[in-house]
């Protein structure tokens, strides 16, 4: 089917936000991090409403959007309920984290890392259709939640960087990545072989397609290799963390993106007939 | 009252009456196609025949685009008829996406059928029926339902091969021809319950 542009934004801006914010979250519960908790907080803010604001444009009568409000319980009632939720725990992490204890600080971001979650599996969720078989599988939304880990870890890992942080919270971010994006081939490559072998004829083509090459070229090789093999070597990281992590930021949203397209490509219905 | 359609297969010519009876009844405009039928090709050369499948909206029992629908547009009525509010669709195109048998169509811009001339007298008039930006499917022609009137596509088929009528009637043709003929739905795992039913044997 055709790609939705305005829905892939939405999808990566809002797994970035949700992702970047856990990242704070983990700052706060392993207390380090301290230098980038508001700058992260706050690209999680701005990608959250980016994010938002994108959804929107794919609508054709957005000024209807409000009776979604009435329908909270369908899946985009509940992609709208979490997008609003999650925001309004970041908004207040924000107004809390100058002034507020570290429990409660540590208890917002909590709270703000579990609606992030809910939220980007909620928004993979919503593509989980009987009608599609080739998303008809929860490697769908599992992959949408560990795509935005490593968004996030990457965007920490910049703001790290770029704030001159502490070598050992750099070396820790840096493993934190490796160990994302080891968990985000699994997933994809368990993603693969669901679709691969399932016996349905109409998800068949897609092992034939040009799709498959993008997938190993662009989402795996591009997107979860190419960084990992940056972040693995120890002088490139301590030379350089910042070309390190704006490079795999960069490369783990053209495989989100790419990712994103080869979705909606293979997101071809049943065959009609009997 | 569960309105339903049988479609025989041995029967349909695949002459398209259908087809354009329905675009002429409802006015939809070009890409839209309330119904039509697929002509397909069956077995191996040299032993090979066409075969025609006439589709449309299977008026599910437990449609997932009323489920999904996030501002309730889409609807059962209690006569089993699957329903869509114009006023109301976002025009999010969320259950074109998750209807297994491509019923719906969101119209994004309404562009006639003779180019540079722009839109006739004919089809700014019945265009106005169905505004850009809304998704739009068979509804079994309700309004000529709702006068005892039978849908138009079943009222052409010159073939009879399309029967319309209730399906909680156990002595209605509808009902005769599932029991009798063997009547089966289009993909009947998916577990929507359609009450479009096809005999094909």
């Amino acid at each position: 089917m055709e790609v939705q542009w305005t829905l892939v934004l939405f999808t990566m801006l809002t797994g970035l936000g949700a992702g970047a914010f856990a990242f704070v979250a983990v700052g706060e519960w392993l207390g380090w991090a301290q230098s980038v908790r508001r700058p992260g907080a706050l690209v999680a803010l701005a990608a959250l409403i980016l994010g938002g604001i994108a959804s929107v444009f794919h609508l054709a009568h957005p000024l209807r959007a409000f009776a979604v409000l009435g329908h909270l319980g369908t899946p985009m009632g509940l992609e709208l309920s979490f997008l609003a939720l999650t925001l309004i725990a970041v908004a207040a992490y924000l107004a809390v984290e100058k002034t507020g204890s570290a429990a409660v600080r540590k208890a917002i971001a909590t709270t703000g890392l579990i609606l992030g979650t809910l939220l980007v599996l909620a928004v993979g969720a919503t593509y989980v259709l009987p009608a599609r078989p080739a998303w008809n599988t929860w490697f769908l939304p599992l992959s949408f939640l560990i795509s935005a880990g490593v968004l996030g870890i990457f965007t920490g890992y910049a703001l790290l960087a770029r704030s001159r942080g502490d070598a050992a919270e750099l070396k820790g971010v840096n493993r934190l990545a490796l160990v994302a994006l080891v968990a985000q081939a699994a997933v994809l490559l368990l993603y693969a072989i669901d679709v691969a072998t399932t016996t349905d004829p109409a998800v068949a083509p897609v092992l034939s397609s040009a799709m498959l090459l993008l997938f190993w070229a662009v989402v795996l090789g591009v997107g979860t290799l190419l960084p990992f093999l940056l972040a693995l070597s120890p002088s490139l990281a301590a030379r350089a963390p910042m070309g390190v992590a704006a490079a795999g930021l960069v490369l783990a949203v053209v495989g989100g993106v790419v990712g994103r397209v080869i979705m909606y490509n293979v997101g071809t219905g049943y065959p009609l007939g009997f | 009252m569960r309105y339903g359609m049988v479609i025989d297969l041995k029967r349909c010519i695949g002459c398209n009456s259908c087809t354009v009876a329905c675009k002429q009844a409802n006015g939809t405009p070009p890409g839209d196609l309330r119904t039509k039928v697929l002509t397909m090709e069956v077995g191996r050369y040299p032993h090979t025949k066409l075969e025609f499948i006439p589709v449309l909206c299977n008026h599910c029992e437990e449609p997932e685009c009323v489920r999904l629908c996030p501002v309730g547009a889409s609807a059962k009525q209690e006569n089993g008829i699957v329903t869509i509010d114009p006023d109301k669709c976002l025009g999010c195109g969320y259950c074109e996406m998750a209807c297994p048998y491509g019923a719906r169509t969101l119209i994004k811009k309404t562009t006639g059928y003779f180019g540079e001339h722009g839109l006739s007298t004919y089809e700014q008039a019945r265009y106005a029926e169905h505004p850009e930006g809304v998704v739009d499917k068979c509804d079994f022609c309700a309004d000529r339902v709702a006068r005892g009137e039978l849908p138009v596509c079943v009222v052409t088929c010159g073939a009879g091969a399309r029967i319309f009528g209730d399906l909680d009637d156990p002595t209605s043709e509808v009902s005769r021809l599932i029991a009798e003929e063997n009547g089966v739905p289009m993909h009947p795992e998916l577990g929507l319950k359609p009450q479009v039913y096809y005999i094909h044997r």
